[in-house]
Formats: C-alpha cells, sequence, structure tokens
C-alpha cells in the first residue's frame, strides 16, 4: 500500500534513559558480626539531688531552697558502697 | 537402638548451641540449613538476631532480616553496625525513608561511617531529596572519594546542573574509563540537552567496553534518527530489540526507519542526476 501525502508521516519515538546509581550499591555491604558484642557498662551514678531543709508548706512558696548534696562514699570489700563517715549502711536496707 | 520415647535434652545452655550450628553451616555453604537451625530461640539473645539477620540478607530476604536487626537494634540502641545492617535491609526492601532513619542513627554512632554516608546518600537520591542527598555525599572522606564523586554527579544530574554534573563524570572516567554507568549516565544527561555529538561519542565509548549495552545503542539510534539516517537507525534498532524484545521504543522505531527507507526506494527519482552520481562513484 502506498503511503499518500495526505496520512501524516508516523513520528519516532524517544527511548527511555534513566539516570541510574546502581555504582553506590557496590560499596554497601553488610557487616558481620565477629562475635558475640560486649555490653559497655555504664557505672551506676554516685550523685543524688536531696532537699537540705524540708520548710513549711507555706514558706516552700515564697523561699523554697534546693542544693545539691554529694556524699562523699567509700567502697567496701564486697563491692558495696558506704558513706565515708557514719555506720556503715547498706543502701537497701532502707532509711 | 535407642527406644523412640527417650526426648533427647541439651544440657548446654541458653542458645549457644544453635548459634555454633548456625555458624558452622554457615560456613560450609548451607545457609537454608543454618537458617532453620536459629528458628524458635527459647531465648532472646542479640547475637542470635544478628547472624539471622546476616543469613537472611544473604538468602536475599531482606524483609525478614530487617525485622532481625530491628529486633538487635531495640536491646542494643547503641550498635552501630546493627543500625547500618537494618538500613541495607530497608533500602533492599524499597523503604527508603526508613533506611534514610537507620543510616542516620548508624551515622549518630559512628560518623566516620562512610559506608553509612554513600547508602544515607542512595536513598535520599531515590526519595527525591536531592540537595541533601549531594551535601551527604560531599561529607565524605577522602577513603570513599569515587563513589562519592559519582553520587555527587548523579545528583547535580538530577538536580539539571548539566554543566557540573558532566565535569564530575569526566573527572571520574578519568580515574576510571570503564566505568558504564558514568557513561550511561552521560549519555542520558546529553539527550536531555539534545547534544547529539556527544550522545555519539560517549555511546561510541560505551559499546566499545560493554558492545551488547542497550544504552549505547539507543544512544546511536537516537542520533540517527534524529540526522534522519534511516538505515543506521534500522540497524541500531535491530539490535535493540534483539537484545530487548519488550523495548517497544525499539520495534516502533525500527519499523518507522524500514518504513522510511522503503519509501525512498518507492519515491519517484529526479532524472537529471547523472553527472552528480557519476562524481560520487569517481
Amino acid at each position: 500500500m502506498r503511503v499518500g501525502p495526505e496520512q501524516a508521516v508516523e513520528q519516532t519515538r524517544d527511548f527511555h534513559f534513566a539516570v541510574t546509581w546502581v555504582t553506590l550499591f557496590a560499596h554497601l555491604d553488610p557487616i558481620e558480626a565477629a562475635g558475640p558484642r560486649r555490653r559497655v557498662e555504664t557505672p551506676a551514678p554516685t550523685l543524688a539531688l536531696v532537699p537540705v531543709v524540708v520548710a513549711p508548706l507555706t514558706e516552700q512558696r515564697s523561699h523554697a531552697a534546693w542544693e545539691m548534696v554529694v556524699p562523699k562514699m567509700i567502697r567496701s570489700g564486697d563491692g558495696n558502697f558506704t558513706p565515708a563517715e557514719g555506720e556503715p549502711k547498706l543502701l537497701s536496707q532502707g532509711g | 537402638m535407642q527406644p523412640s520415647n527417650i526426648i533427647e535434652i541439651s544440657v548446654q545452655p541458653g542458645v549457644q548451641p544453635q548459634i555454633d550450628t548456625a555458624l558452622g553451616l554457615r560456613a560450609s555453604g548451607r545457609l537454608d540449613e543454618a537458617l532453620r537451625a536459629l528458628a524458635n530461640p527459647n531465648e532472646y539473645n542479640p547475637y542470635l538476631y544478628t547472624i539471622r539477620g546476616e543469613i537472611e540478607f544473604a538468602l536475599g530476604y531482606f524483609h525478614d532480616a530487617a525485622l532481625s536487626y530491628f529486633a538487635v537494634v531495640q536491646s542494643e540502641p547503641d550498635n552501630a553496625d546493627a543500625h547500618y545492617n537494618l538500613a541495607l535491609c530497608l533500602q533492599r526492601s524499597d523503604r527508603w525513608d526508613a533506611s534514610c532513619q537507620a543510616f542516620e542513627r548508624a551515622l549518630l554512632l559512628d560518623p566516620s561511617r562512610d559506608a553509612a554516608r554513600l547508602g544515607l546518600g542512595a536513598s535520599l537520591l531515590y526519595l527525591n531529596r536531592l540537595d541533601e542527598a549531594l551535601a551527604t555525599f560531599q561529607q565524605c572522606s577522602e577513603a570513599a572519594q569515587a563513589p562519592a564523586a559519582f553520587g555527587k554527579a548523579v545528583a547535580l544530574q538530577l538536580l539539571h546542573r548539566f554543566g557540573e554534573a558532566e565535569s564530575a563524570y569526566e573527572a571520574l572516567l578519568a580515574s576510571d574509563p570503564d566505568s558504564t554507568e558514568a557513561l550511561s549516565n552521560l549519555i542520558a544527561l546529553n539527550v536531555e540537552t539534545n547534544d547529539l555529538d556527544r550522545v555519539r561519542d560517549y555511546s561510541q565509548r560505551l559499546l566499545k567496553i560493554s558492545p551488547q549495552s542497550p544504552v549505547g545503542l539507543q544512544g546511536l539510534a537516537t542520533v540517527a534518527l534524529e540526522r534522519e539516517d534511516h538505515p543506521a537507525a534500522a540497524r541500531y534498532c535491530d539490535r535493540i530489540v534483539e537484545l530487548m524484545p519488550d523495548c517497544l521504543e525499539g520495534w516502533h522505531n525500527l519499523r518507522v526507519s524500514l518504513e522510511r527507507i522503503l519509501t525512498a526506494f518507492s519515491a519517484p527519482k529526479p532524472v537529471a542526476v547523472g553527472a552528480e552520481l557519476a562524481s560520487e562513484v569517481k
């Protein structure tokens, strides 16, 4: 069949050119564990925030005073801590 | 023979026997069996889940691997490796946004980790967060210079900063002339800027390295079609559809090129061309 001049000439279609970055993934490999991970020991907190003076409720409204006290502690042989002065006292024993 | 009503009970505590079995199987390449050995642990152990994640990743079960690493980072939030591996799993599961967060956590814990920065940049490119991607690649150290430069070039190209992108690709090609992806992207760049000479040059370079490259052939076909070199266009399109039978543009352009060649043959020829033809033949 002859193509007449009245028929529109069929146009070409553009190829799709994609921008890619597969190269980057060649540098992304998982890290294999060499063994069980050692836990990082976090030191027990040694500071305590305690009120020095417990003022009457009415006074607290206008003159509340707080102070940070760092008790001096001594490590005993069994790994526990006792105040530097006074009777040795385990924290778990309360008051 | 052992009576059937006797149940064997392991005397070894915890999940260590499971881990040892899995590691042995993995070392001998039996990954499926290694993974089965780690199923149903009787207690939570981050190392078991780490090994499980590694095996699942190697088997291509990226979603499962992500779940394993997710368990690890829950119990070990300071484990930069686990965050990084989780990010890779998420990336390969097409969870680009979540992978960015995991890469960022890995970088917070270990700012010197270039691989995490490259991974973050790659995910940001997928998310079309191009300025952030560019900044991320720029933060890479000298040790990751080549891949970071490639990432920068891609980000610049997608930002339509074509001149800078082309310079960046050329710098890469100076050190790695066989980078087929850099050449493919340069072809795409010059098609976009309609620089046909460069499309032709980069396509020829690419085909020299990789003679079956569809992008190289499409580049040359594009040039031939634009310049109305129908025989060349038909030749390139023929090779394209041979290599990529699903390329609809290739089939369409092959047909159009062949029709134009036939039309040229069947068109009435001018009579007084004898002198010109004679001079060409000479």
